[in-house]
C-alpha cells in the first residue's frame, strides 16, 4: 500500500483517538478548566531596563488573562509563553494584547523571543536573557 | 537525480514491474542497471515509468560519450546547479544576514525601515566577544543605512517619514521567489515520490521549508508572531542547494577516470572514400570503412589490417609495454599507436563497439554499484521520513489532547519537529564523502571501482603481491654473462646467443637480444627451434647454439656440475641463469635479473608499519623468490605457485581468516585477483585486470597501494563521522523540538522537576542556562537554524578529504 496513504490512515487514527480521549476519556484533573473570569494585566517592558513589569503575575486556573503589553523601548521586542503558544511581536513603542486562558495550572515563564540587545541598569548587567517572568496559575480549589 | 532517495525510488518503482528481475540505481554515477525480460516488459514501459518520477532514461546506445559532451554535459549541469545556488543565495542573503548577526551577538532588532535607515551610529558598549560582535554588526547596518538615508532625502523627510514599511514585508518578497521558485524541484520531487508511495527526502525538504515558510508568511500577515522566521526556509533550501552543487562539483570528479580513458581515443580519421582519402571525425565511421593510418599516429576504432604492416604499441589497452608487430588480417585496436609503416584497415567496430568503450562501460557500470553503508542509509531514510510524519502527529494530537493545551501550542511544535527533521545531513553524509574519496583517489591514479571497493580496502589484513611485473618490472636484463670456454671472445658468443634467441618470444630471450642490440647487429637464425620450459636450439653461421636451463643441458649431456657453485650464487642474487652451449660445449653462463621496482620497498615498509601482513607470490624457484623477498623486505613467500594454482593459494590464506589483498599485474592473476577479497590491478589498464580488479593503480607504482588503503580507511572514517553528527542531530533535536523532554525536565506541567532545579543550583552561571534551556521547546526558527547548519557542516565535513596527501607521496616530494 502506499505510505502515505498508511500515513494519512495512522494520522487519523491518532487524531480521532486524541479528540476522543480529550471528550470523555481525560482524568478531572488535567481537564482544561474556563471559569469565564476575566483577569486583566498589564506587562510593561521597561525602557532599557531588560525587565517585565512585573515578574511575577498570580492567577487562578480558567481565568481568562487579558495581558496588555507595552513596548516602551525604541526596539523590538517578544512576548512568549510557550506552554500556551503565544509569541507575540512588539515593535517598538507599541502595545499589543495578549488573549488566552489559563486552562492548566502550573507555573508558566513568559519571555522575551526576539533579541534585544544589553546595558547596564543601576549598576546591574541585564540582557535579552533576562527578560523573563512567571505566572503562576493556581489549581482550582475543588477539582481533583 | 537531486538527492539520495531517489535511487531509491527508481528502484522501487522500476523493481515493481513485472519482468524487471533486477535494478540498481546510483546516485551519484547517475546510472542505473536494469535486468528485465523483453517478453514482458519492454524499455520503452521502463522509460515511461522512469520519466512519471522526472528523470529521463538515457540509453548507453544514445548516450554521446564524445570527451567533449560528456564534458559539455556535466559542465551545463554545473552550471545550472550554480547559477540556482546564487540567485538563491542572492535573495536569502540579506535575510541570513540580518538574522544570524541579530541572534548570535543579541543585537536589538529593528524591524521598520525607516527606524533601520535613521538608527544612530552605534557605541562602543564593552570589550567581550560578543559585545564587540554587536557592535561590528551594528556599525555594518549603520554603514548599509547611510547610502539610503542620502538617496531617500532627496524625495522626503526621512527623520519624519509620511508612511511606515515592516522589514518583514521585504523578507516575504524576497524569501518567496525562494520557496516557490528556484525551490520547486522540491516540491517535484516530493510529489512524484508521494504518488509511488515511497518516502524521498524530498518530501521532508518540501514538507520541512513549507512549514518554516508558511507559519512565517500566515503568522506576520494576520497573526503578528513575534518572530517569523523567513531565514529559516530560505537558508534551509541555498544551503540544501549549495550542498547538491558541492556534489555536483564533487561527481565530475569522480567521473574523471572515464574521461582519462576517453581521452586515449583518436579525434578523427582518415577514410578511403570513391579512391579519395577523406579526414572525418570518428562518429562518422561505418563498419566496413577502409582507413588509413600513418606512423604515429592512432587507430580510430578496432578493424583488421588489409594492407601494410609494422609496430603497434598498444599499451594504453593490453598493458603490453613492447610493441606488437601486425601484418595483413592482423586485428588492431583503436586507441593503439601505429609506431611505423603505413597501415590500412577495415573497420570492425565502431562506436560503443570498440574495446576502448567496452572498457569505458564497464568502469561505469562499477561506479553505478552502491557501497552497502549506502544502501544502510538509503534503507533508514526511507522509514525515518514516515516515523518524522508519525512523530509530529503524535506530538501535536499529544499537547493538544492530552496535554490539553491551546491548539497553537500543539502546531508550533509540530512545525518544529518538521523543520528540524529534514534529513538531508543524513541524505548528505555517505555520498559526499565516498564522491570526495573516489574522486580524490582517481587523482593519484586510482581508479576505485565504486564505494563497494572503498568500503573493502581498509579492512584488508593481508596484502598479497605477484612478483614478476608487480614488484619486479617484469623486464628482466642480462647482469652477468660468465665465459667458461677460451674457445671464443665474449663479443662472439654474446652474438651468437642474441641470434639464436631472436626467434624467440620469451622474456629471457628479450633481454640477450636487446644486450646484443646494444652493441650491434642481430641476425636471424638459419634454424631455429624452441623447447618450451628448456630453451631453444638453432644454427647459427652454420654452428649449432643451445641456450636454456640446467634440465636442457643435461638432456643435451653437457656436464654443468663444475658451475653449480656459481650457479647458487646467482641465483641467491635474485638472478635467473641460463647456459650457452656451441657445439654441444659449455661456453658461458648468462645471468639475467628482473630488477626490482622503484618504490616497491617504500610501499612494502608502508604497509607493514600500517600492520599488514605482506605475502609474495610466484612461479620462480624458492631462492631467487627469497632473494627478492628479502630484498624488499617480505617475510612470507610461496613460492613455485602455478598461475592456476594462485586462487587456491588465495582461498588458503582466507581460511586462515584473513582478509586477503591481491595485488598483481592482470593477466595470469586475474583468478587470483577475482578470489582475492579485494583485487588490486597495477598496470595501466589490461582488459583482464579491469575486469576483475576493483582497484586499478594506473601509474604502475606501488605506493600507490598504501595511498587506495589508506584513503579507503580516511573516507570510510569521514562517513561514519558524518553520519553520526547527522543522526545525533536529529536524535537529540527532535525530542526537543516536539517538547518531548519536558516530561523528563517538568514535574507537571510548567513546574520544573526537583532535579533540574538542584541541578540549577550546582552548576551557578551555567545552572541558569541549562534551566531556561531544560523548561523551553526548540522554537521553529532555532530549529530551522540548526537544520541547515548541519546539512552544510557535513558537507563541508566530507571536502575536508580533498586535502588528503599520500604521506608517502609528501615525504617523495621533500626529497
Amino acid at each position: 500500500m502506499n505510505k502515505f496513504i498508511l500515513l494519512l490512515i495512522v494520522g487519523i487514527t491518532v487524531v480521532l483517538a486524541g479528540v476522543g480521549y480529550r471528550l470523555f476519556l481525560i482524568p478531572e484533573s488535567s481537564k482544561p478548566v474556563e471559569t469565564g473570569k476575566v483577569v486583566e494585566v498589564t506587562i510593561i517592558a521597561k525602557k532599557n531596563e531588560w525587565r517585565f513589569k512585573p515578574e511575577d503575575i498570580v492567577i487562578n486556573q480558567g481565568d481568562r488573562i487579558i495581558a496588555t503589553v507595552v513596548n516602551e523601548d525604541d526596539y523590538d521586542h517578544g512576548f512568549a509563553i510557550d506552554a500556551y503558544g503565544i509569541s507575540q511581536r512588539m515593535p517598538a513603542k507599541s502595545t499589543v494584547t495578549v488573549e488566552f486562558v489559563a486552562t492548566r495550572p502550573g507555573d508558566f515563564q513568559y519571555y522575551c523571543s526576539v533579541p534585544c540587545g544589553e546595558g547596564d541598569i543601576d549598576g546591574e548587567h541585564r540582557d535579552h536573557f533576562d527578560m523573563i517572568g512567571t505566572i503562576k496559575v493556581n489549581q482550582l480549589v475543588g477539582i481533583h | 537525480m537531486h538527492c539520495a532517495s531517489c535511487s531509491t525510488l527508481i528502484d522501487k518503482l522500476v523493481g515493481q514491474e513485472p519482468g524487471v528481475t533486477a535494478i540498481k540505481t546510483s546516485y551519484g554515477a547517475e546510472r542505473t542497471i536494469v535486468d528485465f525480460d523483453e517478453s514482458k516488459t519492454s524499455l520503452a514501459k521502463i522509460d515511461a515509468l522512469i520519466n512519471k518520477l522526472g528523470y529521463d532514461l538515457v540509453r548507453p546506445d544514445e548516450a554521446s560519450t564524445t570527451i567533449e559532451e560528456e564534458e559539455g554535459k556535466e559542465v551545463r549541469q554545473i552550471m545550472l546547479a550554480r547559477r540556482r545556488v546564487i540567485a538563491s543565495f542572492v535573495l536569502s542573503a540579506p535575510i541570513i544576514l540580518y538574522y544570524m548577526l541579530i541572534h548570535m551577538f543579541n543585537v536589538t532588532h529593528v524591524h521598520e525601515f525607516f527606524d533601520f535607515v535613521n538608527a544612530a551610529a552605534p557605541t562602543f558598549s564593552g570589550t567581550d566577544f560578543v559585545s564587540q560582535g554587536a557592535y561590528a554588526t551594528r556599525y555594518f547596518f549603520w554603514t548599509v543605512a547611510q547610502p539610503l538615508k542620502v538617496a531617500l532625502s532627496l524625495f522626503m523627510d526621512v527623520s519624519n517619514p509620511p508612511f511606515r514599511i515592516d522589514l518583514n514585508y521585504i523578507y516575504w518578497i524576497l524569501s518567496t521567489p525562494i520557496q516557490f521558485v528556484i525551490g520547486w524541484t522540491f516540491y517535484r520531487n516530493a510529489f512524484t515520490a508521494i504518488r509511488v508511495g515511497a518516502a524521498n527526502m524530498d518530501v521532508l525538504v518540501a514538507l520541512g521549508t513549507s512549514a518554516a515558510y508558511f507559519y512565517s508568511a500566515i503568522g506576520f500577515l494576520f497573526f503578528n508572531i513575534d518572530h517569523p522566521f523567513w531565514e529559516s526556509s530560505a537558508a534551509l533550501l541555498s544551503f540544501i542547494l549549495l550542498g547538491r552543487y558541492f556534489e555536483a562539483v564533487a561527481k565530475g570528479r569522480a567521473s574523471a577516470a572515464i574521461k582519462e580513458l576517453l581521452k586515449l581515443e583518436a579525434k578523427e580519421a582518415h577514410v578511403l572514400r570513391d579512391g579519395r582519402e577523406e579526414t572525418v571525425p570518428i562518429d562518422a565511421l561505418r563498419v566496413g570503412d577502409i582507413i588509413v593510418v600513418r606512423p604515429g599516429e592512432k587507430f580510430p576504432v578496432d578493424g583488421t589490417i588489409i594492407e601494410g604492416e609494422g609496430h603497434v604499441d598498444e599499451k594504453v589497452v593490453t598493458g603490453e609495454s613492447y610493441p606488437v608487430k601486425k601484418k595483413i588480417g592482423d586485428e588492431v585496436i583503436g586507441a593503439t599507436i601505429n609506431q611505423e609503416g603505413l597501415i590500412k584497415f577495415r573497420a570492425g567496430k565502431v562506436g560503443k563497439d570498440t574495446l576502448l568503450n567496452q572498457i569505458v562501460r564497464m568502469v561505469e557500470e562499477a561506479q553505478a554499484s552502491q557501497a552497502p553503508i549506502q544502501n544502510l542509509v538509503d534503507k533508514i531514510s526511507e522509514y525515518f521520513v514516515p516515523a518524522v510524519i508519525v512523530l509530529a502527529i503524535f506530538v501535536f494530537a499529544g499537547w493538544v489532547f492530552i496535554g490539553a493545551l491551546p491548539f497553537r501550542t500543539g502546531l508550533m511544535r509540530m512545525i518544529a519537529v518538521l523543520v528540524i527533521s529534514c534529513p538531508c545531513a543524513m541524505g548528505l553524509a555517505t555520498p559526499t564523502a565516498l564522491i570526495v574519496g573516489i574522486g580524490r583517489a582517481t587523482k593519484f591514479g586510482i581508479i576505485l571501482k565504486g564505494g563497494d571497493a572503498l568500503e573493502k580496502a581498509y579492512r584488508v589484513g593481508s596484502i598479497v603481491f605477484d612478483k614478476t611485473g608487480t614488484i619486479t618490472l617484469g623486464e628482466p636484463t642480462v647482469t652477468d654473462f660468465l665465459m667458461v670456454s677460451d674457445a671464443m671472445h665474449e663479443g662472439h658468443a654474446t652474438y651468437l646467443a642474441a641470434v639464436a634467441e631472436h626467434g624467440s618470444e620469451h622474456p629471457l630471450a628479450h633481454a640477450i637480444v636487446r644486450k646484443q642490440k646494444a652493441q650491434g647487429e642481430v641476425h636471424t637464425p638459419k634454424e631455429f627451434q624452441a623447447v618450451p620450459g628448456f630453451g631453444v636450439r638453432a644454427v647459427v653461421e652454420g654452428e649449432e647454439v643451445h641456450i636454456g636451463n640446467e634440465a636442457f643441458m643435461k638432456s643435451l649431456n653437457i656436464d654443468t656440475n663444475a658451475h653449480q657453485s656459481t650457479l647458487e650464487r646467482l641465483q641467491g642474487e635474485a638472478k635467473t641463469v641460463v647456459f650457452l652451449a656451441v657445439k654441444k660445449r659449455l661456453t658461458a653462463l648468462i645471468a639475467m635479473r628482473d630488477d626490482i621496482k622503484p618504490f616497491a620497498k617504500d610501499a612494502i615498509m608502508a604497509l607493514k608499519k600500517m600492520g599488514k601482513e605482506i605475502i609474495m607470490i610466484t612461479g620462480d624457484n624458492q631462492k631467487t623468490a627469497d632473494a627478492i623477498a628479502y630484498e624488499v623486505g617480505i617475510d612470507r613467500v610461496m613460492a613455485q605457485v602455478l598461475p592456476e594454482d594462485k586462487a587456491t593459494a588465495i582461498k588458503k590464506l582466507q581460511s586462515e581468516g584473513k582478509k586477503v589483498a591481491m595485488v598483481g599485474d592482470g593477466i595470469n592473476d586475474a583468478p587470483a585477483l577475482a578470489q582475492a577479497d579485494l583485487g588490486i590491478a597495477i598496470g595501466s589498464g589490461t582488459d583482464v585486470a579491469i575486469e576483475t580488479g576493483e582497484v586499478i593503480l594506473v601509474k604502475d607504482d606501488l605506493r600507490d597501494v598504501v595511498t587506495a588503503i589508506q584513503l579507503s580507511g580516511k573516507t570510510i572514517k569521514k562517513v561514519w563521522q558524518n553520519l553520526f553528527w547527522a543522526f545525533v542531530y536529529n536524535v537529540v533535536a527532535i525530542p526537543i523540538a516536539g517538547g518531548i523532554h519536558l516530561l523528563v525536565t517538568q514535574s507537571s506541567l510548567g513546574v520544573p522537576a526537583e532535579w533540574v532545579v538542584s541541578l540549577r543550583g550546582a552548576l551557578g552561571g551555567a545552572g541558569r542556562i541549562f534551566y531556561n534551556f531544560s523548561q523551553a521547546t526548540l522554537r521553529p526558527e532555532i530549529a530551522g537554524f540548526a537544520m541547515a547548519f548541519s546539512s552544510v557542516s557535513v558537507v563541508l565535513n566530507s571536502l575536508l578529504l580533498k586535502r588528503y596527501t599520500p604521506p608517502i607521496e609528501r615525504t617523495a616530494a621533500k626529497e
